[in-house]
């Protein structure tokens, strides 16, 4: 394991600079900056759909219709809360982190489509704008699954919703094929599949669940806009169509979406408990291997969200497939927890959101089997059970390791280190708003409290009460966040290549890294997850005296950057994670 | 991106492995963009399936499958696809560049015959107005017209510059063409045999 090192005898390098602001709000076909593209797009509707979450639970404080006025209002809310999370936030924030960080793992200088990535980008915003047009002629109200025949009924913006959906999905097919050529074909030399850091297995897995399954939400969005403008009648019952087509194409894009959703996050998981806690992940191969097999077993569960309509003979089958998914999600959390086990671990922000992606989307899966078992979900069905679980899964899963995510690579994008003060209120407020928000709503559910309506039978106001209020504080914890993100661009201390001391390829150059990447011809480190030996030491060693944090005396004009010159070493609020990086290994 | 580089040039590859790279990445690129396209076609056919478990007869009883004319131009599709295969073998030999245009265009004549065909089933065809069955069999031609139309105006633009230098616009032509042929043998499968 002793043979790779750095090239020696290079001077050392700090930052190549973070490139102006400008150059963000055009077009470019560098991974880096799209992958910036994407995550501001991202971050903001973040915050316009959690401003809309904060309305609802606002409504729902009552169990009368008085905040909004009006149901359909609550439901308009309702629907464009859901879409927008959902295909504006999870999903391009993985185009966010894919494209930022993934080339620089492999060793790549740039995405195999360069070109093509910037268009798959570019497609988001209009999309995403048309989405939000559709209150100036009257939004969509279907909730996000968008069933016939309530969708056929809506106003023009349930057209638009559908138009903009489909020019989101055109746009995750584009960027999931670059994201598969990529990472099959641009690794270097030395790093075989079964090396490649797992974040590339799942970003790999996620891309293939996106070019089989999204072209059935194209032709599903497809037949339900011609319904809405030519007048055919694929889901009109009474003219001959069948509302459970829609169902049927729809939920065989969208229950592999779910896993669209939370198979990236659980491949950040798995670099940040490693790095994290400086111990080589247990059982790399089950965990690539698993996202794989829940990519395959995600194709045949769709039909357990119909259970209610589904013939009964078919419930069986389904009900067994998504217990049967259940297992390589097992395998994953079991191995995570041995990671860790034992290790040396540092508490960074990133590492408490990766702890809090464990414990929360445990609870989302388990919650998954429950309603996954026929018998119970003819109980739990379109109740708040159901929303409480897929949030646990979505938020609790997807949401925390894309923070996780967030925190461990804002270093190697910006060059600054976040605050880690206001990283840790962040994490607990969100941690502790999050299981107060969604606990009283799994009582409610069981007590039969239905989803998706603003009215509620008044005995169950207390939970609503509770509800609301961790949500409040979920969304007040949002704000620690881009707070945070302000503070670490203003005053954020100098990064250094890598902060971490991680083995992975992208933080063997400077942090932001110039514009092909790299200085020379990336070699990988042999384990991408051997921490705790002496030649990993060596070899962190030797990174970190070139791509240092500060420089203690300039060595030439290139190398120093003005922000160095004020640069205090390393005692600057949020800097624990920083001074402790030498003492990591 | 630049704005402050370090000292020392971003590390370049050399030429020929960039390009023995690109090449390999509009290959893979290309094939799983047919791949995932294809499900596209796989969801209306499956869209079809479930659209006639409802009915006693399907097609309804009133009309009769003309399966002729259909079967004419789903050969007349496997030509066109010959041809531009073995056109493409021509081109590899020494300045065969008049048997490379005349196999190509007859190609691309036969490729239109086969859009003609389809577009008369399209706008003739078993027609029962406002019924199911007609929108999903519009639905179904139409979408592989499309398709044609735009694949087959790209074989057409291979033609102003053909060289055996640059292979990539006639294997690209010659792949998505297999596409288009794939897609409707799925198509005509289901819509007239199935």
């Amino acid at each position: 394991m002793a043979t790779a090192s750095l090239p020696i005898r290079q001077e050392p390098r700090i930052s190549a600079g973070l490139p102006r602001v400008g150059e963000f709000m055009r077009w470019s076909v560098d991974h880096k900056i799209i992958g910036v593209q994407y995550m501001v797009v991202a971050l903001s509707f973040f915050f316009i759909g959690g401003i809309l979450a904060m309305l609802m639970r606002w409504e729902l404080l009552t169990p009368d219709v008085d905040f909004f006025g009006d149901g359909a209002v609550y439901n308009s809310a309702m629907t464009m809360h859901g879409t927008i999370m959902i295909f504006l936030w999870v999903i391009p924030m993985i185009g966010a982190m894919g494209n930022y960080v993934v080339p620089l793992q492999i060793g790549a200088r740039d995405m195999a489509f360069p070109w093509l990535n910037a268009f798959a980008f570019w497609i988001i915003p209009p999309a995403g704008i048309l989405m939000l047009l559709g209150w100036l002629v009257g939004p969509a109200e279907a909730g996000w699954t968008s069933y016939p025949p309530l969708s056929l009924l809506g106003h023009d913006g349930q057209l638009l919703w559908a138009v903009s959906l489909h020019l989101l999905g055109i746009s995750s097919i584009l960027g999931a094929i670059n994201f598969i050529v990529t990472i099959l074909n641009m690794r270097p030399e030395g790093m075989p599949l079964f090396r490649m850091p797992l974040l590339c297995w799942a970003v790999l897995a996620t891309a293939l669940i996106i070019v089989l399954a999204t072209p059935f939400l194209a032709g599903a969005l497809t037949l339900l806009i011609l319904d809405m403008v030519a007048g055919t009648s694929f889901f009109i019952a009474a003219q001959g169509g069948d509302v459970l087509l829609w169902q049927n194409v729809f939920w065989f894009y969208s229950h592999p979406a779910v896993y669209i959703m939370v198979l990236p996050s659980m491949g950040i998981i798995s670099e940040v408990l490693s790095v994290h806690s400086r111990k080589p992940v247990f059982g790399y191969r089950m965990i690539a291997l698993s996202s794989m097999s829940i990519a395959l077993v995600g194709f045949t569960v769709w039909a357990h969200h119909m259970f209610t309509s589904l013939t009964p003979e078919l419930r069986i089958p389904f009900m067994i497939t998504s217990m049967i998914i259940a297992v390589p999600t097992g395998i994953k959390i079991f191995s995570w927890l041995a990671t860790i086990w034992g290790g040396k671990i540092h508490f960074t922000s990133a590492m408490n959101f990766a702890l809090g992606f464990l414990s929360l989307f445990l609870i989302g899966g388990l919650t998954g089997v429950i309603v996954g078992s026929v018998p119970v979900d003819i109980h739990l069905h379109d109740t708040y059970f159901v929303v409480s679980h897929f949030h646990f899964t979505l938020y609790g899963g997807g949401v925390m390791g894309l923070f996780a995510g967030v925190y461990h690579w804002w270093p190697k994008i910006t060059g600054r280190m976040l605050n880690e003060g206001l990283g840790r209120w962040h994490f607990w407020l969100t941690f502790i708003g999050f299981l107060w928000t969604f606990l009283p709503q799994q009582i409610a559910g069981m007590m039969g409290m239905p989803r998706r309506v603003a009215t509620y039978d008044p005995s169950l106001l207390i939970y609503n009460q509770l509800s609301s209020l961790g949500a409040f504080v979920l969304g007040a914890s949002a704000l620690f966040f881009f707070y945070n993100l302000g503070w670490s661009l203003a005053r954020g201390r100098v990064a250094g290549g890598n902060p971490w001391r991680a083995l992975t390829l992208e933080w063997a150059t400077t942090s932001p890294p110039p514009p092909l990447n790299f200085y020379e011809d990336p070699v990988p480190y042999p384990n991408p997850y051997g921490y705790g030996s002496d030649a990993a030491r060596e070899y962190l060693d030797e990174q970190q005296r070139r791509f240092p944090a500060a420089l203690e005396a300039p060595t030439d004009e290139g190398s120093t950057s003005a922000s160095l010159a004020t640069q205090p070493a390393g005692t600057s609020a949020g800097s624990s994670a920083g001074t402790s990086a030498g003492q990591q290994q | 991106m630049t704005k402050t580089l370090a000292p020392g040039k971003p590390y370049t590859e050399p030429a020929s492995r960039q390009e023995l790279l690109a090449a390999k990445n509009r290959r893979l690129g290309l094939l799983i963009f047919q791949v995932s396209w294809m499900m596209t076609f796989i969801c209306l056919s499956v869209v079809n399936w479930q659209l006639r478990w409802q009915y006693a007869d399907w097609p309804p009883s009133e009309i009769t499958l003309n399966r002729i004319f259909p079967s004419i131009a789903t050969l007349l599709l496997l030509a066109s696809l010959l041809l531009f295969r073995s056109a493409r073998g021509t081109l590899t030999a020494v300045d065969a560049r008049v048997s490379f245009r005349r196999r190509w265009w007859l190609g691309i004549a036969l490729g239109f015959l086969f859009v003609t065909i389809m577009a008369v089933e399209f706008f003739r065809a078993p027609m029962l107005v406002g019924t199911t069955y007609r929108d999903v069999f519009r639905v179904m031609t139409g979408f592989h017209l499309a398709h044609a139309l735009v694949i087959g105006w790209l074989a057409i633009r291979v033609l102003r510059n053909p060289s055996p230098e640059d292979g990539w616009a006639i294997e690209a032509a010659i792949k998505l063409w297999d596409f288009v042929f794939i897609a409707w043998l799925i198509f005509y499968a289901v819509l007239y045999w199935i």
